[in-house]
């Protein structure tokens, strides 16, 4: 499993491994869409665990964030500096919601 | 270092390159540029590069600087990534955004030059860093 998932009030958080890239990006992929295909409209990726992602890692955020802007909730929370950065440089952290903590990010997708 | 042009060799070596990188006094700064930038090409070569079937072998070689130095090399297409235009629209909305094209902007981003040449039926590509 490349992504552990919890579900806390309503939301859906999946926790990515340590390295979110070429060779972990398909699993995430498939198991995001599977939650999506399964009835879940609000997704928080937390990586808190997480120290790299690359652009097949962006690719499966941006699709899971296309499926679920009109129908639900995505954000993400707890990227370290260097994630952030990617998430700047790609454009991604203005077209995505990036929240500071978990705390944050559930606050943010639970309320109405 | 030396990997073929497998998806399973790239992730194998993704992990060595982290590991060497962790031994060394190279800040996390530059280590994930360096992987980025690794990672976007090879994962390029290996896609694009070839029409056959056979194996290829891949070259990279990091000297740690400053500058730091990263050159790869590959026998596939020639390719000069340095004369690609810039795809990528990172300020269109989400809806017009494109899945994929991203992998060459983030090199870009993460590089302070870039220098191309083919010889002998190499690509050969030296990415300088900012640190």
């Amino acid at each position: 499993m490349s992504l552990t998932s919890s579900k806390q009030s309503g939301v859906l958080v999946m926790m990515p491994g340590s390295r979110l890239d070429t060779q972990t990006a398909p699993e995430a992929d498939a198991q995001i869409a599977a939650a999506i295909a399964g009835g879940e409209t609000r997704i928080l990726i937390d990586f808190a665990q997480t120290r790299y992602i690359s652009s097949a890692g962006l690719r499966v955020l941006l699709k899971a964030s296309k499926q679920l802007g009109k129908v639900g909730a995505f954000g993400l929370c707890n990227a370290n500096p260097q994630i952030r950065e990617v998430l700047d440089i790609s454009g991604f952290a203005t077209i995505m919601h990036c929240y500071g903590g978990l705390d944050e990010g559930l606050e943010a997708l639970t309320s109405p | 270092m030396t990997l073929n042009n497998r998806a399973e060799d790239l992730g194998a070596a993704l992990l060595k390159l982290e590991a060497f990188l962790e031994r060394t006094d190279t800040s996390p700064k530059l280590g994930y540029a360096i992987q980025l930038v690794f990672e976007e090409l090879v994962t390029n070569i290996i896609k694009y590069g070839y029409d056959d079937q056979d194996l290829h072998q891949i070259h990279a070689d990091i000297s740690l600087g400053p500058p730091t130095v990263l050159t790869i090399e590959d026998d596939g297409h020639p390719y000069d990534p340095t004369t690609q235009a810039e795809e990528v629209d990172t300020l269109a909305p989400q809806e017009e955004r494109q899945i994929g094209g991203l992998g060459l902007h983030l090199v870009r981003a993460q590089t302070t030059s870039m220098r191309y040449a083919r010889t002998a039926r190499l690509n050969r590509l030296e990415l300088v860093f900012a640190e």
